[in-house]
């Protein structure tokens, strides 16, 4: 029985703050913690008419379905970058997952904010979100091309990686409004 | 009186009155849909519209299977198998796994299998810590967790995470899991679950007989397991242990709930580099009280049990079609493992249990979640009894 007492002393050491925070607030906390906590974030809606969301379609293969779209802008070394929060589908739940990208539309960085399901949190590994670092929408961001995928996370891998191709996507045909 | 007339003079009313409701319900899709467009941030409100939900998934797989030495010929429904899981939050999740198996079950007979393969609630506390607690699968090789039909080649599991590894093996427990944050790629899952029964035990089947599966299960006996997994881009890595009593309350065999205790020790490998695919499982059982269980219930356990696996595949589809997203593998998989690697006196080891396997054999996917697959496999054991060769056909879906 000296088992649960070890599980009871393992709660404090592991437990963090529970993950019910706006997804908004996670994004901008997510940024700070990678970019500096005085990051200087605004936002600027976008809307996003028939014809931009039938390019995105066109370009990416899937569609987004939102008529307009936030996006965090920010000036890290003299240099604008952009950050887009979105959700995807997983098997059952949605991933709640960022993408930052520099003004020469490469990513710089994929985030997963939320992670509800019990299989496939593969994907908030390092290992797997670096794959995206330096890519943007015209490279073919597809799982067995440039996204490798990982055993027993097929379904979050392939979501994630729809959702990145898609967010690219959407970057590429908005980002003349940002300017 | 013609149809149509008919129709339109006995019910007016009822007619018009759809057309009201279809109306209604319109209307107020409308009203949602203008409502999320408009609020400050769509991105929120399309996420709480399915975060509380209830989802329905399964797979199940039919075989076919022809045995060369007996030219007996089988066709079964194996697994028909149903996922219910709900949503409460964010946080809180129930998941059931509910398998028919063999198709039929019918009183008097033989075979068939109706359970409950799964049924537990996850609490998610942070991506490093969440608690399990239910009827759950311990994390213990490859299949035990992974075992939809289009996840692994061959018509059959491998008969080592069958025989030696008692997939799918399911107990009540409480658990703990989540990413170990300092490690990139690296996760535990640590539980400890009611224990095994000795007097189930046997040389042919080892532990398996010993599970309770949920049901009224003896929980006099617990067990404590546990999985370290390791992730980098297409490898996987994972290290398993269990440990845990099996007298379950019979104080003839032992006294405690670690009394008369099964150690295991497992290991698998997953690598994935292009088209290739390599699976591979090792696993230990050691049974310390194995002489004392085999005099008490005239059984004829191993007092250690091993064996290993290893599994080559390659996508051949990217050569025959580069734009087709299906897969076609042909595959190769050698398993190795005996019951009775050692025995205690006056047991003598048993041949028979010293089991080979070399299965061939081709898997179609025409997409991810749907398989077709055919193999031919050489079954031999060191006694040279029995030995055959199978044909097996199959066919299997998940989603």
């Amino acid at each position: 029985m000296r088992f649960y007492f070890l599980i009871l002393i393992m709660i404090p050491t592991f437990a963090r703050p529970v993950v019910a925070q706006h997804e908004r607030e996670l994004a901008e906390q997510k940024l700070r913690d990678l970019y500096g906590e005085s990051t200087d974030i605004r936002t600027k809606t976008v809307a996003l008419s028939d014809s931009l969301r039938a390019s995105i379609l066109h370009l990416a293969g899937t569609a987004y379905i939102a008529t307009k779209v936030n996006i965090q802008c920010m000036s890290i070394d003299n240099r604008r970058m952009y950050a887009v929060l979105d959700n995807v589908f997983g098997k059952e739940q949605p991933i709640t997952y960022m993408v930052v990208f520099d003004d020469s539309e490469r990513i710089r960085a994929v985030e997963i904010l939320a992670y509800r399901e019990a299989y496939g949190g593969e994907v908030g590994y390092k290992s797997f979100r670096k794959q995206f670092e330096g890519k943007s929408y015209n490279d073919n961001l597809r799982v067995g091309s440039e996204i490798r995928n990982i055993t027993g996370a097929t379904i979050s891998t392939n979501a994630v990686t729809t959702g990145v191709r898609k967010v690219s996507a959407l970057f590429h045909v908005v980002r003349d409004q940002l300017r | 009186m013609p149809l149509q007339t008919r129709f339109l003079t006995s019910q007016p009313f009822r007619a018009s009155g759809w057309a009201l409701v279809l109306c209604l319900v319109l209307t107020s899709f409308r009203v949602n849909a203008q409502q999320s467009d408009t609020s400050e941030t769509h991105q929120r409100y399309s996420l709480n519209s399915f975060l509380e939900h209830t989802t329905i998934g399964g797979y199940g797989e039919i075989h076919y299977g022809y045995d060369t030495e007996s030219k007996d010929a089988r066709a079964n429904l194996s697994r028909f198998v149903l996922f219910l899981s709900h949503s409460f939050n964010e946080n809180i999740t129930f998941k059931s796994e509910f398998e028919v198996e063999d198709a039929k079950v019918a009183g008097g007979e033989d075979g068939g299998e109706v359970a409950l393969e799964q049924a537990y609630i996850d609490f998610r506390i942070s991506p490093s810590f969440g608690i399990r607690a239910g009827l759950f699968i311990p994390a213990i090789g490859i299949i035990n967790e992974t075992h939809e039909p289009p996840t692994f080649n061959g018509v059959e599991r491998p008969f080592l995470e069958t025989k030696l590894i008692p997939a799918t093996w399911r107990e009540i427990g409480v658990g703990v899991f989540g990413n170990i944050v300092a490690v990139d790629g690296l996760s535990y899952k640590l539980s400890i679950v009611n224990g095994l029964q000795a007097k189930g035990f046997g040389g042919d089947e080892g532990i398996r007989e010993g599970r309770f599966e949920g049901r009224n299960a003896n929980a006099n006996s617990i067990a404590v397991t546990g999985k370290l997994e390791y992730v980098n881009k297409g490898l996987k890595l994972g290290g398993a242990f269990y440990y845990g009593g099996t007298s379950a309350g019979d104080t003839a065999l032992a006294t405690g709930p670690f009394g008369a205790p099964v150690a295991i020790l497992a290991a698998d490998a997953q690598y994935n580099y292009r088209n290739l695919y390599f699976r591979g499982v090792g696993a230990v059982i050691r049974i310390p009280d194995a002489g004392k269980i085999n005099s008490l219930y005239g059984s004829d356990i191993g007092k250690s049990q091993m064996g290993g696996y290893a599994e080559f595949a390659y996508d051949i589809m990217p050569h025959i079609c580069s734009s087709s997203s299906s897969q076609f593998l042909p595959f190769v998989r050698y398993e190795s493992f005996d019951l009775h690697s050692s025995v205690a006196a006056p047991l003598v080891r048993n041949d028979f249990y010293n089991q080979t396997y070399l299965i061939m054999g081709l898997t179609y996917k025409p997409v991810s979640n749907v398989v077709i697959k055919t193999d031919y496999s050489l079954e031999r054991n060191k006694a040279k009894k029995g030995q055959t060769n199978f044909f097996r056909f199959g066919l299997g879906y998940s989603f």
